[in-house]
């Protein structure tokens, strides 16, 4: 018995857009960008179009994240997963299967961002919204995605709480590069501040709404992908329950 | 499936220690043990949830299984699990190719309620439609009626048997009601320390297990000379213990022509139960 990629990915879509759970995080997300939005269409603050799409990914990254995890958890937490886990080939399709899942969940929140961007461009929100940035957008919304995805799986791989991992996760993208954002800001010593600034627990949250990457913080961002996906592979094949 | 020296080691611990056995499509196997036998590490290698061991496996690419408890989604219903299970394979799954089954197990009328509201039985008879699906040549069963009273028992292992025949399916299973391997299994291997200590075939025959003590040793002798209606399992200076298909009238009447006087007889139907009481030391095992 061989796990079909095609079957378990349309069948756990679907599942994440009938259950809801997709479009609760996909109004989360929307909701302080719209929000914002209005008050820029009212004259209430002074913020640009980057301030939408960084309102955007505030929470959209995290339930971005937390969408295609959510699978994977399910069939840790109830073990489910040892009917999947069986054959060497079955373990690689299954992570297969869940990357495709965090990739189509990716272009899905990247989407959306972007329409709203378009929209409220089109309704008259300040700022430019250049072609690269858009694109820029949608590639930072798919490398956030898997990375932060592929580190969660790895540390449900490793055992830890889903409760745990959630909390890491929330903090990593809404709080830790706030505190990493201080130390560039306020530190002098310029070896500290450029590992900082090309570690991606640190330029994922802070630039994936703002800017395109830097050549050497993508090329970082897809090493780092590649490790991840390789970790999560190695340890998949060496699981045992 | 060919099983050929299995050894599986945690740590230094040697759970499996070189174990080789062979298993055919429409055959049933049981597999008995203490806990800590390695039964169940066993049934997880040939499910493949364990990886690392030495030794190799042949055929394990269309298995099912229930190892230990059901795993199950608490939130779904058994009808999804079926569906799901089914789906994630590449299948499609049709109702009415088991729905035989599931009357017998008695789950068609609970399908549409979720998991959670099952009872372990319950959970446990889903499971093991589950280790059904997807047309397998071979199913692993761990302890397949735990948590079942004696006549759901019955049942499960009435229509385990039946679809084996059937759908041509080699079936292990491994539990500690000795009866109930004892009703659906041809073949039993007895599990002690990682290794298989006895391989029983189950026969239709009724077998006895018969228990002479003579006076003097002189009369064993003679006993043990002449008599042809059985194995003999072990002796003392004036006893003997052997299994014979022979009724206990014929075993009497040896015994007179021979002029012999019995001091005691002592005769039972032999039993998976008492055999792995003589065999395995099972009397602290409490199967």
């Amino acid at each position: 018995m061989v796990l079909n990629i095609k079957s378990y990915v349309n069948y756990n879509l679907s599942e994440l857009f009938k259950n809801g759970f997709l479009i609760i995080g996909i109004l989360c997300a929307l909701a302080p960008a719209v929000l914002v939005s209005y008050l820029i269409l009212s004259d209430a603050v002074a913020f640009n179009i980057k301030h939408v799409s960084n309102f955007f990914c505030m929470l959209g990254m995290l339930a971005a994240v937390l969408h295609p995890l959510y699978l994977v958890n399910r069939d840790y937490a109830s073990k489910t997963i040892t009917l999947i886990n069986n054959s060497q080939k079955n373990r690689v399709n299954y992570v297969v299967a869940n990357v495709v899942i965090a990739f189509f969940v990716s272009l899905f929140y990247a989407s959306i961002g972007a329409l709203l961007l378009i929209v409220a461009k089109q309704l008259g929100v300040p700022g430019e919204l250049e072609a690269s940035f858009l694109f820029g957008f949608l590639v930072n919304v798919f490398l956030l995605v898997m990375t932060f995805f592929l580190f969660g799986y790895l540390l449900i791989l490793f055992g830890m709480k889903s409760g745990a991992i959630y909390t890491i996760l929330t903090a990593m993208l809404l709080f830790f590069h706030n505190i990493l954002g201080n130390i560039v800001y306020n530190s002098e010593n310029t070896i500290l501040t450029g590992i900082i600034e090309n570690f991606p627990g640190y330029f994922y949250p802070v630039m994936v709404g703002s800017n395109p990457l830097s050549p050497l913080q993508y090329s970082i961002g897809v090493v780092t992908l590649l490790v991840l996906l390789f970790l999560v592979v190695r340890k998949s094949k060496k699981i045992e329950f | 499936m060919i099983i050929d020296s299995i050894t599986k080691k945690y740590k230094q611990q040697v759970v499996l220690n070189g174990l080789s056995f062979d298993f055919k499509q429409g055959e049933i196997i049981g597999l008995v043990g203490k806990n800590g036998a390695g039964k169940s590490t066993l049934m997880k290698i040939i499910a493949q949830t364990v990886q690392n061991f030495d030794g190799s496996i042949k055929e394990t690419q269309n298995v099912g299984y229930l190892i230990e408890e059901p795993k199950l989604f608490g939130k779904k219903t058994g009808l999804a699990h079926l569906n799901y299970f089914s789906a994630i394979y590449g299948n499609k799954f049709h109702r009415n190719e088991y729905e035989e089954l599931l009357k017998g197990l008695q789950l068609s009328g609970v399908l549409n309620r979720k998991v959670r509201e099952y009872s372990l039985g319950m959970k446990q008879k889903l499971g093991i439609v589950i280790s059904l699906l997807n047309n397998p040549s071979y199913v692993i069963l761990d302890e397949p009626t735990n948590g079942m009273d004696i006549e759901t028992s019955i049942e499960v292992l009435q229509q385990l048997k039946k679809m084996a025949k059937e759908r041509n399916i080699g079936i292990l299973i491994s539990s500690h009601k000795l009866e109930d391997i004892e009703s659906v299994c041809s073949r039993v291997l007895f599990l002690e320390d990682g290794v298989i200590q006895e391989e029983q075939q189950v026969s239709d025959q009724n077998h006895y297990l018969v228990k002479l003590v003579f006076d003097t040793p002189t009369e064993l002798a003679t006993f043990q000379k002449h008599q042809e209606f059985g194995t003999i399992l072990r002796s003392s200076d004036t006893s003997v213990e052997l299994e014979t298909t022979t009724n206990t009238a014929d075993v009497f009447q040896f015994v007179n022509k021979l002029g012999i006087r019995l001091n005691d007889f002592t005769t039972e139907k032999k039993t998976l139960r008492n055999v792995y009481m003589n065999k395995m030391g099972g009397a602290k095992h409490g199967a």
